[in-house]
């Protein structure tokens, strides 16, 4: 009996201590940048970031080496931990994406690292110390780094859209504001001042949808609100915007589900950004795409 | 109190503590000391339990009562009548509790659709008490072992709340024998350290494949179950080879958790799973998943119909026809047959699509059974007996074995399809979804920080249980060097630990609402 009671605390020790140190290094490795020059464009966004940009195709175009933290799912603590580590007078592209200020707060990635200044913001923003506290748990096994330069995984090319998510899901998302969404959008905005604070040139991209979600999301009650809510900030804090929403002619052909590119689109709309870094403006993808692209009065 | 809780993992080293220091140690000069500590195991047994609904205590205590007096009932009844009668007045008792908590709504609903009756008032809406089938029918068993002097009635409710309590094994099984579990109830335990390292060893398998394999296969499962008609054909197809793994990891990680968990209070509970995966045919695999059940509708349902060898009635015997003998005890095999794979089915939850499982599985073993090839595989897989008695297994199985193998494991993946899916419409939604032109495109795979791991967890599993496939669990490594087998045992912890964390909502054991 005191054997097996010595070597079962010895294992629940041994196991502690193995645990502990494996946490304290992935903790250590995500408080951490390295190598991060202002001459790199930087991206930030969800999934449809992630799967709608192709870094290779952009950084040939731009002849700049191109990082991205879009992952599936981030949110608005992410974004605020990109912009606290993104170098200064960096460019970085930012998607904005409604799914990310409507999305419940506990669904969000919120895996960039735990970063002191990105939670206190949050804590102002009507974050609970619940909520706080599981974003630091989340962050156990942060990433080493928030960036990668290789390409995501594309959707590849199908003839016909697919349906991981449904479309009623939308309709119900866009029937309600939620009553964090002023959180989320004050902590957007302010993830967007630090950036500007920084002197980085921000371009807001949003991402297009399948034309059946675009639907939904205009004739939903609030989609005014949330265009308008958009236009401001961009206004307000003089960043440049391209808006892919707009289509007048949706070809299925370029989108892998109701919200994601395929790599057909993803090569298009990169092509499309790369462009409008390189300040080749205005432009036009083959009547394919018809975009919005425009810069703010007030950057002029 | 689930296994793989923060309570529980206080719970169960308190009880320890006590059950062996407090009950065993310092009680040893104490006359009544087994008394005690069988005292103790229902105490830790009902807190176990109440932890869900205090007022779940009350219907298993009923159970319990009845289930004893039936015992003495049936030992003091003065003719056989009279203690078949306490059997079966028992039996209906019993049954019928179970039938009002889990049927009884089905039932309700099911007549109210056929007369088209306004259903609100039919209704009772009770809430399914956890591990209710689990515990009726291991009280059901000790009452018909009782009649039928398999073993002894027990006057002694502390020891008999003790057996149909054990909070190891109460809530998901195995569902045990009296014959089994009584008797060790009714001696003394002593601490045997291999034993009790064992049983360590069957926990930290059991919460591996609960944890880390079957909460993440839900992760994907839940999802794609969650809205089938908007999947891919390879999406669904992938969907149902992970749940095969989930229902796996879940139901036998908890049994090796409960099994070991016994393990360590010197209680040796008996065999739930034995590598189902790794069967050759659907027979073989039916004599390796949830090992319990079959055994008990086996004993209790099957060999009283008659089994596969039933009495010829004297009308065909008077006919000296040896056909027709033989084709009437075929009929009554394939009737028992049907009768435990349907009363299995229904045995899961008032669904007809459990009834439906059941159905699918006795096709698939009535050919056996026709065929008299029911009983081919009676070994285990890629294994030789050597002339001395002793078990050798090879690395891999032969190219007919494999073949087998993945057969059999399809057609159970078919199975789970059906077990899975919330109603007849769901089900036949997912299988006209799989037989669509996307059944050849790339399934939607999440993103590579969860496939990835998830595959290395199914492989590190199936490999675990290939080179332990005639061993107990796992996890029972063969390995001399004692800091290997530690490396071991920590990386599996730290993968545990990283899932409990990375997962912050516990998943419930699929097997509780049943």
């Amino acid at each position: 009996m005191n054997k097996f009671f010595k070597k079962s605390c010895l294992f629940i020790i041994l196991l502690a201590i193995c645990f502990s140190a494996f946490v304290l290094i992935c903790y250590l490795c995500g408080r951490y940048e390295k190598n991060l020059s202002s001459n790199n464009i930087y991206i930030w966004g969800d999934s449809q970031a992630y799967q709608g940009v192709i870094l290779s195709d952009l950084a040939r175009i731009t002849n700049k080496d191109v990082l991205s933290a879009a992952t599936h799912g981030a949110g608005v603590y992410d974004l605020l931990v990109f912009a606290n580590r993104v170098p200064s007078q960096s460019i970085c592209i930012v998607s904005y994406s409604q799914c990310c200020l409507l999305r419940r707060k506990s669904a969000d990635f919120n895996g960039s690292g735990v970063d002191i200044d990105a939670l206190y913001s949050l804590y102002n923003q009507h974050y609970t110390i619940k909520e706080l506290f599981q974003i630091c748990t989340n962050n156990y096994f942060s990433k080493k780094c928030i960036f990668r330069i290789e390409d995501s995984n594309l959707y590849d090319y199908l003839p016909y859209i697919i349906y991981p998510e449904p479309l009623s899901g939308f309709e119900k998302m866009y029937q309600t504001i939620p009553a964090f969404y002023n959180d989320k959008y004050d902590l957007f905005c302010q993830a967007l001042q630090i950036m500007k604070s920084k002197q980085c040139q921000i371009i807001l991209i949003a991402f297009p949808y399948y034309e059946t979600t675009y639907e939904v999301y205009k004739q939903s009650p609030f989609s005014d609100i949330l265009d308008q809510d958009i236009l401001q900030a961009s206004n307000i804090l003089n960043i440049d915007k391209i808006d892919t929403l707009y289509f007048n002619d949706m070809d299925s052909l370029c989108m892998h589900d109701l919200t994601h590119l395929n790599n057909v689109g993803a090569q298009r709309t990169t092509k499309i950004i790369g462009n409008y870094v390189n300040e080749k403006l205005p432009m036009s993808e083959n009547a394919f795409l018809i975009f919005n692209a425009w810069k703010c009065s007030a950057l002029n | 109190m689930l296994f793989n809780s923060f309570e529980f993992a206080i719970f169960l080293p308190i009880v320890f503590l006590l059950y062996w220091f407090v009950f065993d140690y310092a009680m040893r000069k104490c006359k009544r000391q087994l008394l005690w500590q069988n005292l103790f195991v229902v105490v830790a047994s009902y807190i176990f339990y109440g932890w869900w609904d205090w007022r779940f205590l009350i219907l298993i205590a009923i159970t319990t009562l009845l289930s004893f007096l039936s015992g003495i009932g049936i030992e003091y009844a003065p003719t056989q009548r009279g203690k078949k009668a306490v059997m079966i007045a028992n039996i209906i008792v019993n049954l019928g509790i179970l039938g009002v908590y889990k049927y009884y709504d089905f039932f309700a609903t099911q007549f109210a659709r056929l007369f088209g009756i306004e259903l609100d008032f039919l209704l009772l809406h009770l809430i399914l008490p956890v591990g209710i089938s689990f515990y009726t029918f291991q009280a059901l068993s000790y009452s018909i072992d009782v009649y039928r002097k398999q073993i002894q009635p027990t006057h002694d409710i502390v020891t008999f709340t003790a057996f149909l309590s054990f909070f190891p094994q109460l809530v998901a099984g195995p569902i045990e024998r009296a014959t089994n579990l009584l008797p060790q109830f009714q001696k003394k335990r002593s601490f045997d350290y291999a034993t009790a390292v064992d049983g360590m060893r069957q926990i930290l398998w059991g919460l591996f494949k609960k944890i880390v394999v079957a909460d993440n296969c839900a992760t994907y499962v839940d999802t794609v179950f969650a809205d089938i008609s908007n999947q891919s054909g390879s999406t669904l197809v992938l969907a149902a080879i992970l749940f095969t793994f989930q229902i796996y990891g879940d139901f036998s990680g908890y049994s090796d958790i409960a099994i070991g968990t016994a393990k360590l209070f010197g209680i040796k509970l008996m065999r739930n799973f034995n590598v189902p995966y790794f069967s050759r045919d659907i027979a073989e695999f039916w004599r390796r998943w949830h090992i319990s059940l079959t055994t008990w509708f086996r004993d209790y349902v099957y060999i009283p119909l008659g089994g596969s060898r039933p009495n010829i009635p004297e009308a065909i015997r008077q006919k000296g026809d040896k056909a027709l003998e033989a084709r009437y005890t075929k009929w009554i095999a394939v009737r028992n047959t049907f009768v435990i794979f349907l009363l299995s089915g229904f045995w899961h939850g008032a669904n007809w699509t459990f009834v439906l499982w059941g159905a699918y599985h006795a096709l698939l073993f009535v050919p056996l059974l026709l065929l008299n090839k029911n009983r081919r595989y009676r070994d285990t897989v890629a294994t030789i007996t050597l002339p001395d008695g002793t078990i050798k297994t090879k690395w891999l199985p032969s190219l007919k074995e494999a073949g087998q193998m993945l057969l059999t494991f399809a057609l159970a993946v078919f199975g789970w399809i059906i077990f899975r899916a919330t109603g007849l419409k769901t089900l036949s939604a997912y299988i006209a979804g799989i037989f669509d032109s996307s059944l050849f495109s790339i399934p939607w795979l999440m993103n590579r920080q969860y496939y990835i791991p998830l595959v290395i967890s199914i492989l590190v599993m199936l490999l675990g249980e290939w080179i332990n496939r005639t061993k107990e669990h796992g996890l029972s490594l063969n390995i001399d060097r004692k800091y290997c087998r530690w490396i071991i045992y920590l990386v599996i912890g730290i993968f545990i630990l990283f899932y409990i964390c990375c997962n912050t909502a516990q998943q419930e054991f699929i097997y509780f609402q049943f």
